[in-house]
């Protein structure tokens, strides 16, 4: 294999104004849903797809009413660069914070 | 601040064990990933032969924000154990004792990313990966690469065989389609990240809870994952191959399991709920895992191959293993794309990670045992995991041959050959 080669772009889509019987139809074409069907209102539902071009064209097709969702800027889930625990000092510390009881029962309600 | 690169998560785990030396331990596991990458995990407790927790996040690559959840966990309580103190997430608040009594009377071990390839592939390339970087099954076409660690369990493997024709094509089964994000690999077991997993249930023997973190459903599921329970009859089990053509569907099929231990695992997923929903107002739920896309008792999400299923599983195909109460957690909610739902604002996820953490304490504390008998603490001490693991086999083994001797044909639903 080319080890450079990269697989077909997905995109990000919603499939809107869904009725059950559509919705079973696309959840049986094996794609990629990432998340549950959620309802949009009295019976009907809809539901993200992340898919190939191709696979979407094929949707548009079959009738189904497709909203492409465009990626968010990068820097919204920006990712370390470097290592933050390198240097020997360098200790994760958690969210929470480090309360004594008798310091928690001060806090406002 | 930002998500931790894949780099980082080995680090901070080597980080916290050489600066908490007294009561954590870094663990190496035995296979490596395709790649060739090490993966590591750490146990954080005062007696290493203590009753075990296992937390595993960031099976699926995209899902990032597990891995860290984890780290900022194991962080926070071995901090707060050092100095005393008790822990605040939000609006919860976990006290001193309880911390206390965590850290010198359980095991917790993290296994923050399940699947480092994946992980890394995923931030480099923003490609809402799902899977791990096999490229044995994929023939040289990139999008074949890769198999659902979470469809590869030796739990009703094989979906063509175990479940119903109605079930096999959902959205949620394992395939046998390599193009497929739940491509379940070409066996049981097969991938390394796999059977890492099994090795840490193996080697802390004593693992009774088991909790897979996932995104993104405001959920945390437990058991069953292939059909809807029932505690009225032992032998329509997963074991038992009379039902395969029935699982997976609303139809008369029901997991088996006691009512005592659905009780216990509703129980303890509707106490970490409320903590992670007492953190700032959020509302997870408690499901059953097959309910998942659906209301409850109904087969909406039928899954085979998954690790909680797995988990839970091993004490009745196996009587040499323990019982491992096994969850998925599923945090975080729909966002206004799927990357923003996967992988959300770094700020959106800072919450994410107190919501799940204090999910984590709260089943650590429900789990924590009020009093540790001396002659237990004696006798794991006697005998280690190395010695004990090995014993209780032959003598399991030897109660199977026992019963198969006596013409005891089925035990629990379970055929004895």
């Amino acid at each position: 294999m080319d080890a450079g080669a990269q697989p077909t772009p997905r995109l990000d889509a919603i499939v809107r104004n869904l009725d059950r019987a559509q919705a079973d139809d696309l959840l049986s074409r094996g794609l990629d849903h990432g998340c549950r069907l959620r309802e949009a209102g009295p019976g009907r539902y809809e539901l993200p797809v992340i898919a190939s071009e191709q696979q979407l064209e094929e949707l548009r097709r079959a009738g189904f009413e497709l909203e492409l969702r465009p990626a968010p800027d990068r820097s919204l889930y920006p990712v370390g660069e470097g290592d933050r625990f390198a240097a020997e000092d360098a200790v994760p510390r958690g969210f929470g914070r480090k309360l004594a009881e008798r310091e928690r029962q001060d806090e406002p309600a | 601040m930002t998500y931790l690169n894949t780099d980082e998560v080995d680090s901070a785990l080597h980080s916290l064990a050489s600066f908490y030396t007294a009561f954590s331990e870094l663990i190496e596991l035995p296979y490596r990933t395709i790649e060739g990458r090490a993966q590591y995990a750490l146990r954080i407790g005062r007696h290493s032969n203590s009753d075990a927790l296992l937390f595993a996040a960031n099976v699926h690559a995209r899902e990032w924000g597990g891995a860290d959840a984890c780290v900022y966990f194991a962080a926070d309580l071995l901090e707060a154990y050092t100095s005393g103190t008790g822990l605040q997430f939000g609006n919860r608040f976990f006290s001193p004792l309880a911390i206390a009594a965590v850290v010198e009377r359980l095991n917790v071990v993290v296994l923050p990313c399940v699947n480092p390839d994946g992980r890394i592939y995923d931030m480099q390339h923003d490609a809402l990966w799902r899977r791990n970087r096999n490229p044995a099954e994929a023939n040289g076409i990139p999008n074949r690469i890769g198999v659902d660690v979470n469809r590869n369990h030796s739990f009703l493997w094989d979906h063509r065989r175990a479940f119903a024709a109605a079930a096999q094509n959902t959205s949620s089964m394992g395939s046998d389609d390599t193009l497929s994000e739940n491509y379940r690999g070409s066996a049981p077991d097969s991938e390394p990240e796999t059977r890492n997993i099994h090795w840490l249930l193996d080697r802390f023997r004593f693992t009774h809870w088991y909790v897979d973190i996932h995104c993104y459903e405001g959920d945390l599921l437990y058991s069953w994952g292939d059909d809807k329970n029932q505690s009225d009859s032992p032998a329509m089990n997963f074991l038992n191959t009379d039902y395969d053509d029935q699982r997976g569907t609303d139809g008369g099929y029901g997991e088996y399991i006691t009512s005592q231990d659905l009780t216990i695992a509703r129980g303890a997923a509707e106490r970490a709920v409320a903590a992670m929903n007492e953190v700032r107002g959020k509302r997870y739920v408690a499901l059953q895992s097959v309910s998942l896309w659906g209301s409850p008792g109904k087969v909406t999400y039928p899954t085979s191959g998954a690790s909680d299923d797995y988990a839970f599983s091993r004490h009745r195909s196996d009587c040499t293993k323990g019982k491992v109460y096994a969850f998925t957690l599923e945090f975080g909610f729909p966002g206004a794309d799927s990357r923003s739902s996967f992988h959300p604002p770094w700020p959106e996820m800072e919450q994410l990670v107190k919501e799940v953490d204090a999910g984590l304490l709260e089943l650590c504390v429900a789990a924590t045992p009020t009093w540790v008998p001396p002659w237990k603490i004696l006798w794991r001490w006697l005998f280690p995991w190395q010695i004990w693991d090995p014993m209780i086999r032959i003598l399991g083994r030897g109660l199977w041959v026992i019963l198969n001797a006596l013409g005891i044909r089925r035990f629990a639903g379970r055929q004895i050959h």
